[in-house]
């Protein structure tokens, strides 16, 4: 075999992590009449919900709601943008909310509609055998992460989104004035019948128009036609509030009277605490509380910098759990033993490498194991109240946040409500499987 | 125990541990949460604020120091729906991502050129230290350059 074509793909690192889902939630709304009335219900007296993800209001305002969090990728433009401009929004109209963390956004909708039936489309294919490494973990995720909400919720949710909410738009004119639908255009939120002079605005069509169903497989605009996506400097909307202070992050929320947490792992990923002596910790002012998470400990205080301090006097004795002899030579070296002796697969194959090939060049590349090191502390402020516990955190993924932190508070997750922020930075790190940083909290 | 801080113009007391950081009086006691908390030990700038005019690290900056001196987060740079040309030229340039840093690099950037209305890219590059982990460094500094040419037309 050709050492140049011997390589592992940083693709199926990703995917084996489950950070690939965003394509689900997308076709989710856009193409399952039967859930948009799920939607509707939940949504009602804000305006019409057209498409899951789009809301007109009688203002002709545009809202989209995006299922996914931004944490500096500018999704909470990018989405809208690709929306509206199917839709043939006026931008200025154009605002965002981001989607509560709740199953209907989540990829649950896919996995009942399409991949558990036998109707899949075309398009989807290709997803499904990319992204989707696992159905049944694929089902219950809301996820942001693996460059996927404009390339799969972007592209395969929001567009058809936005155009099938133009069709319904059109439908509802056609049949209001009693004209063909072809003889209808639309620009800037207005459908217009040129040969009888007539216009309405898309907030005064929208209440007809969520009468019809949308269509999922709706034509969208050819590149040429486009006056939003591609064509002008559009602003994103996080911006400003990030410029004077504004902006929310998890670390920002306050709740009256909360208590102030400050924790720490064992120093070895895996350990556990063996004994912990707590006495000091306790004798200090305003801590409420010394926990023995088993994986970690925390000190609650009514001052974060009292339990911040009172953290530091803590002694523990742990049980290293078999991680401890693992740095970065163990790490390459086992890189080095695998790459010697797997069978490893081909990501590309194309062409004829060794006859194309002029020159050998020879190199080693390697990068050492490296932390995330978002700018924003991984933090949650949580409140329970009446059996019911809300959660303020800046997550990657809301719908495993509210599941880890039921878990940890003993209750369903219908009961937890996830009041997801901006992310003061994400990379991954904000995606967690277990949300660890979240549990405890909860 | 008890202290007066001038913060925004305004006269404040709170009632806090002598070596509490000022971030945290200024977040928690006092409710400025524009200011951020980001690595703890002064190496990020996150939690920059201006007192008397000079860029300061708040997290490790004890409350019983502050006292007599102004005070101003990023809440007192500029009036509610009002941009200075700082954060005005930070939107024109679309410079943050996460944004979380963005606090603290306004309020460096505003100290610098108010002392400096003409520094050089050495200038800019010695005195703007804060960390940005989504990298708009580049951003940063076109943004500061259509500020220091602005004020010059000016």
């Amino acid at each position: 075999m050709a050492e140049g074509k011997k390589k592992l793909t940083r693709r199926k690192f990703l995917l084996g992590t489950g950070a690939v889902v965003g394509g689900g939630l997308v076709l989710g709304y856009a193409a399952l009449p039967n859930q948009m009335k799920d939607i509707a219900a939940k949504h009602k007296g804000e305006g019409q919900i057209l498409s899951g993800w789009i809301k007109i209001t009688p203002d002709n305002k545009v809202t989209v709601i995006v299922p996914h969090a931004e944490m500096g990728q500018g999704t909470h433009t990018a989405l809208p943008m690709m929306a509206a401009e199917e839709l043939d929004a006026d931008w200025d109209l154009v605002s965002m909310e981001e989607a509560p963390g709740l199953p209907e956004f989540a990829n649950q909708p896919l996995g009942e509609g399409f991949i558990v039936g036998d109707s899949l489309p075309d398009i989807l294919a290709p997803l499904i055998n990319k992204a989707f490494y696992s159905i049944a973990q694929a089902m219950d995720l809301q996820i942001t992460g693996g460059s996927t909400s404009v390339r799969f919720t972007g592209q395969y949710g929001m567009r058809v989104a936005g155009a099938a909410a133009r069709e319904m738009l059109l439908r509802a004119a056609a049949k209001e004035w009693g004209v063909a639908r072809s003889d209808l255009t639309t620009e800037k939120s207005f459908v217009h019948h040129k040969a009888s002079g007539r216009s309405a605005s898309y907030g005064s069509l929208a209440q007809a128009a969520s009468e019809f169903d949308p269509n999922p497989t709706p034509t969208l605009k050819p590149k040429a036609a486009h006056t939003i996506v591609g064509t002008r400097t559009i602003k994103r909307f996080d911006i400003p509030g990030k410029v004077n202070g504004t902006a929310k992050y998890g670390i920002d929320a306050e709740v009256d009277g909360m208590l102030y947490a400050s924790i720490a792992r064992v120093p070895v990923h895996g350990g556990t605490i063996t004994s912990i002596d707590d006495a000091a910790a306790l004798a200090m002012p305003g801590v409420k509380k010394v926990c023995n998470l088993g994986y970690a400990y925390a000190v609650v205080a009514d001052k974060y910098w009292r339990a911040k301090k009172a953290l530091d006097v803590v002694e523990i004795q742990f049980e290293a759990g078999g991680n401890e002899l693992v740095d970065s030579d163990a790490i390459f070296a086992r890189f080095n033993k695998d790459l010697g002796e797997l069978e490893l697969e081909y990501d590309i194959e194309e062409g004829d490498v060794e006859a194309a090939a002029g020159k050998l060049i020879e190199a080693d590349y390697a990068v050492p194991y490296l932390a995330h090191a978002c700018m924003e502390p991984m933090n949650a402020t949580a409140w329970m109240r009446d059996g019911k516990l809300d959660v303020w955190t800046g997550t990657q993924a809301p719908l495993m946040a509210r599941a880890a932190a039921a878990t940890a508070a003993g209750i369903e997750p219908e009961n937890v409500t996830i009041h997801n922020h901006m992310l003061g930075g994400g990379f991954g790190r904000r995606i967690h499987a277990e949300n660890d940083y979240v549990a405890p909290g909860g | 125990m008890p202290y007066t801080l001038k913060v925004n113009g305004e006269t404040r007391t709170v009632d806090v541990e002598p070596d509490t950081p000022l971030l945290w009086v200024l977040r928690d006691e006092l409710g400025f949460k524009g200011v951020k908390f980001g690595c703890g030990v002064a190496a990020c700038g996150a939690c920059t604020v201006q007192m008397d005019g000079a860029a300061t690290r708040t997290c490790v900056y004890p409350v019983e120091a502050a006292e007599d001196i102004e005070i101003t987060t990023i809440e007192g740079l500029s009036d509610e729906g009002v941009f200075t040309d700082v954060q005005q030229a930070w939107i024109d340039e679309q410079v943050p991502q996460c944004g979380y840093c963005q606090s603290g690099m306004v309020m460096a950037v505003s100290a610098l050129l108010d002392e400096n209305p003409s520094p050089s890219d050495e200038d800019i590059n010695d005195a703007i230290t804060n960390v940005c982990r989504c990298g708009s460094y580049p951003r940063i500094k076109k943004a500061i350059k259509k500020v220091i040419s602005e004020r010059g037309a000016a």
